[in-house]
């Protein structure tokens, strides 16, 4: 019956919104995360967190070429994701270790963070110098798709979502089960306190800056498949990392991941309602009248 | 007052004046070259959005990230009212400047209650929010093009008059916002607020109020950029243009003079360095803005070349607290 049809065409239609929802908050949530976490312990608004996410996906890009001449076999593309994290996590916490804790302690905030928003055009072009303007594309570590509620989904964004998960579940370990997620925590408190009690502030906010970087390099190699690459691209970053913070509060992994999914289940509903342009300005106003509610930052 | 300080202060501004008015007469004597003329027209244009936007983070210390959107909101409203209501240059221009004033206050009382990192993320945040919003209606807004053919001076010589007219009055009023009442009452509000509102300061209003001018004044930048290059587009609400303004007023931050010069000066610099160094020119002048703000964040600058001015000293015992840029 047409009207049986037009229902299912209507499920298909929520199973793919609800599909892609889930796949952006866990994309959303893994930009996020380490930024939150670096906020949360070093106070520290590293701007130049969506440049680290441009910087895992051509990393990324480059990396799966080298491995497999361009070829997209899936353990190419897995170590490419996985080196580029370890490359950007690790050099963000060089930089932290050498430079940017010294910076904490001499320069003012706002001198920090317009540094790192200098950071940003400074590598933005970098990269454009380096790769251009144009897209460069990189094959997803499956390529295909499957049928999932009688809706389409790419095999790709399925791992994105598991990789998401997955992240969730070691970072809360981290956090909540060991030595380390103590001392984050602590930091997160009262640095001079931290201090008082024996914990190597400079030491553990480089970790928690080379673990932030990680994390975004991570998310930039699992989203270059989905993504048109761009040295642009750090500001879309940016921006659903200052939502993250904004909405799911410094350095909590559930806010985190509860704001992502709010942000997403909105940004997807636009979308399919109005179009691209209007599901980012909607999570932008989130942003903005969520900080309302805020008076003083930490 | 200290007569010394306010003597040094107006010395500057006269210095400035001076040498404005030297530029302006002296290019177009010296060549009617349209791109030497229009260079200098866009470094005035340049000084003034990063005057305008140290006129409120200056004194207050407060970051905004979002200094370009009012630029743009100040283009694209006098874009919109030629084209669309079918107004003149000079009503246009004016509306242009209203709209950006008239959303800074309005996001001036909003944000002014924030601090800090929060202030920072909330006006990244709405220069974002403004940005892709301009291409939500691309018949009305022109979309990634802009909107085309607004109306310009047809001599090069007389837009240069008309951009250093404008920086000069801009100069006047921002150097003189500074130094007298208003900019104290300020300064108190965002260094104790608390004591402020004891005082009976209306503090949010206050802050709203200079946002807004400073939005204004970005307005009339805006203005200025679309009627030379005849176009308002969405760049000009970008953030790259907001990150240059912050990197060049927290790098000139030595006063309202300073930070003018260095804009003048970049704009300058980027050209000939494009002239030189091809595809290099933008990555070699932001590393030199990042390298200047480091330096200046050093023991070394704070102790050997940065020492406060008796002005600044004065401020800072006036208002209780330091002057952050």
């Amino acid at each position: 019956m047409p009207g049986d049809a037009g229902l299912e065409g209507l499920r298909e239609l929520d199973v793919e919104m609800l599909l892609l929802a889930l796949v952006r908050a866990i994309a959303l949530f893994l930009v996020g995360a380490g930024f939150a976490l670096v906020y949360g312990t070093g106070r520290v608004l590293n701007l130049c967190h969506g440049s680290l996410y441009m910087l895992g996906a051509y990393l990324t890009y480059v990396l799966q070429s080298a491995l497999n001449e361009g070829r997209g076999g899936a353990w190419a593309i897995s170590l490419a994701i996985v080196m580029s994290s370890v490359m950007v996590g690790g050099s963000t916490w060089l930089l932290f270790r050498l430079l940017a804790f010294r910076s904490l302690q001499e320069f003012s905030p706002h001198r920090i963070m317009a540094l790192s928003m200098g950071a940003n055009l400074v590598l933005a072009e970098l990269i454009q110098i380096w790769f251009g303007h144009g897209g460069h594309p990189v094959p997803p570590i499956i390529s295909g798709k499957t049928a999932w509620g009688g809706a389409s989904v790419s095999i790709h964004s399925l791992i994105v979502v598991m990789v998401g998960i997955l992240c969730f579940a070691v970072l809360g370990w981290i956090m909540n089960r060991t030595p380390l997620g103590l001392r984050f925590r602590a930091l997160g408190d009262d640095h001079r306190g931290a201090a008082l009690v024996g914990i190597d502030v400079p030491g553990t906010v480089a970790l928690a800056g080379g673990l932030g970087g990680a994390l975004a390099g991570l998310a930039g190699g699992l989203m270059a498949p989905l993504r048109v690459l761009s040295p642009t691209m750090w500001i879309g970053a940016l921006i659903e990392s200052l939502a993250i913070v904004t909405l799911g509060g410094v350095g909590s992994l559930k806010g985190a991941l509860l704001a992502a999914s709010v942000i997403a289940a909105l940004e997807v509903g636009a979308l399919f309602l109005w179009s691209a342009e209007a599901s980012h300005v909607i999570g932008l106003l989130v942003i903005f009248i969520g900080l309302m509610f805020h008076r003083t930052s930490p | 007052m200290d007569r010394s300080s306010s003597a040094t202060g107006k010395t500057s501004l006269a210095v400035a004046l001076s040498l404005l008015l030297l530029a302006c007469l002296g290019l177009p004597a010296w060549t009617e070259n349209p791109y030497i003329l229009g260079l200098a027209a866009t470094a005035f244009i340049l000084a003034i959005n990063v005057l305008s936007w140290y006129l409120y983070a200056g004194p207050s210390g407060e970051t905004s990230f979002g200094h370009s959107a009012f630029i743009g909101l100040g283009a694209y409203g006098a874009a919109i009212s030629w084209k669309h209501l079918h107004l003149g240059f000079l009503e246009s221009s004016l509306l242009g400047i209203l709209v950006a004033g008239i959303t800074g206050w309005g996001i001036g009382l909003l944000v002014s209650r924030l601090e800090r990192s929060y202030f920072a993320i909330a006006t990244l945040a709405f220069q974002m929010l403004v940005y892709q919003a301009l291409f939500l209606f691309p018949d009305f807004l022109g979309g990634e093009e802009g909107i085309v053919g607004f109306p310009g001076t047809t001599s090069s010589s007389r837009f240069l008059w008309m951009c250093g007219a404008m920086l000069a009055c801009s100069l006047i009023v921002c150097t003189r916002f500074d130094d007298g009442r208003a900019g104290r009452v300020f300064r108190f509000s965002t260094h104790a607020p608390g004591l402020a509102e004891a005082s009976g300061i209306a503090t949010n209003w206050v802050r709203a109020r200079v946002f807004a001018i400073s939005a204004a004044l970005a307005g009339l930048g805006g203005v200025l950029q679309t009627s030379y290059q005849h176009q308002a587009n969405a760049a000009l609400a970008g953030s790259d243009l907001s990150a240059i303004v912050v990197l060049l007023g927290l790098a000139g931050g030595r006063g309202m003079v300073w930070v003018a010069g260095l804009s003048i000066c970049y704009v300058l610099a980027h050209s000939f360095v494009t002239m030189r160094f091809g595809q290099y020119d933008a990555l070699a002048l932001k590393c030199g803005l990042l390298f200047l703000i480091v330096l200046q964040g050093s023991p070394l600058w704070a102790a050997k070349i940065n020492r406060p001015s008796t002005a600044d000293s004065r401020k800072g015992a006036e208002t209780g607290g330091e002057r952050a840029t």
